[in-house]
């Protein structure tokens, strides 16, 4: 059984403003797949976590983790504490 | 979208507008496939039906029926999760779920196979020496009742195992 993969691609697609078919163009794939990927029901290949990494300008590790990501509120009021 | 430049390939393209069919053609070629469930196990079920009766009345009844299961199965292969729409390659997502259930659907197929030829091989052994008489192929038509027996058998196994590996889509994924 594969681990589960967790991932930001919706974070970073809507802070890019694109749809999953602009998205699912880019990378080469079917827009259905972008969204199996955002809600974890698929894990990508190397290549297609690159490629996706790639198109949002990030390294692959901030895109996809084996850990559940903070959410965007906690990330904020974790800068927030640090300032 | 009509040709423009040449009259009569403006009317002819016009006509096949009105068809509906390019319209047809454009939304098959991007909707996503459908997952079925009910329609591949019922083909299942008549073509075993199918095969039963070519066992017991061998004139080629049971072999039109596993032909009328097969045209049906056809078709769900197209609009599954195995079929291929427009000119666009599959990513590997899809390569995945086609490999998976081909997988499937061939080992269902090939234990159905094995099985099979096991019992054949027992029934003659058996009906030699006089144990019991298990029914075995005799006819060209028997054959090819088992033959498209097992094709049935394999598409709608690798139909229902892809359709399976597919999860629901959400409803804001039509984009």
């Amino acid at each position: 059984m594969a681990r589960k993969i967790y991932n930001r691609i919706a974070l970073f697609r809507a802070e890019a403003g694109i749809s999953r078919k602009a998205l699912a163009d880019k990378v080469g794939v079917n827009p259905q797949t972008i969204g199996f990927l955002e809600r974890g029901d698929y894990n990508p290949s190397l290549e297609l976590a690159l490629n996706l990494a790639a198109e949002f300008k990030v390294p692959v590790d901030l895109l996809f983790s084996f850990r559940p990501f903070p959410s965007v509120a906690e990330a904020l009021l974790g800068q927030g504490d640090a300032a | 979208m009509t040709y423009k430049g040449d009259p009569i390939a403006e009317k002819l393209d016009h006509l096949a507008e009105l068809t509906g069919i390019p319209r047809l053609q454009q939304r098959f070629n991007t909707a996503n496939p459908i997952r079925f469930r009910v329609l591949p196990l019922t083909l299942l079920a008549i073509a075993t039906v199918g095969l039963a009766v070519q066992i017991v009345r061998p004139m080629g009844f049971g072999y039109v029926i596993i032909l009328l299961a097969w045209s049906p199965t056809t078709l769900l292969f197209a609009l599954g999760p195995l079929g291929r729409r427009g000119s666009r390659k599959w990513d590997e997502r899809e390569v995945a779920v086609a490999r998976h259930g081909h997988f499937i659907g061939l080992i269902v197929a090939f234990g159905t196979a094995v099985l099979g030829a096991l019992a054949f091989g027992l029934g003659k052994t058996g009906a030699m020496i006089g144990l019991w008489d298990i029914w075995t192929p005799r006819s060209g038509l028997d054959w090819l009742a088992i033959t498209f027996f097992l094709l049935n058998l394999e598409a709608n196994a690798a139909v229902l195992a892809a359709s399976n590996a597919i999860p629901k889509p959400l409803e804001d994924e039509e984009e």
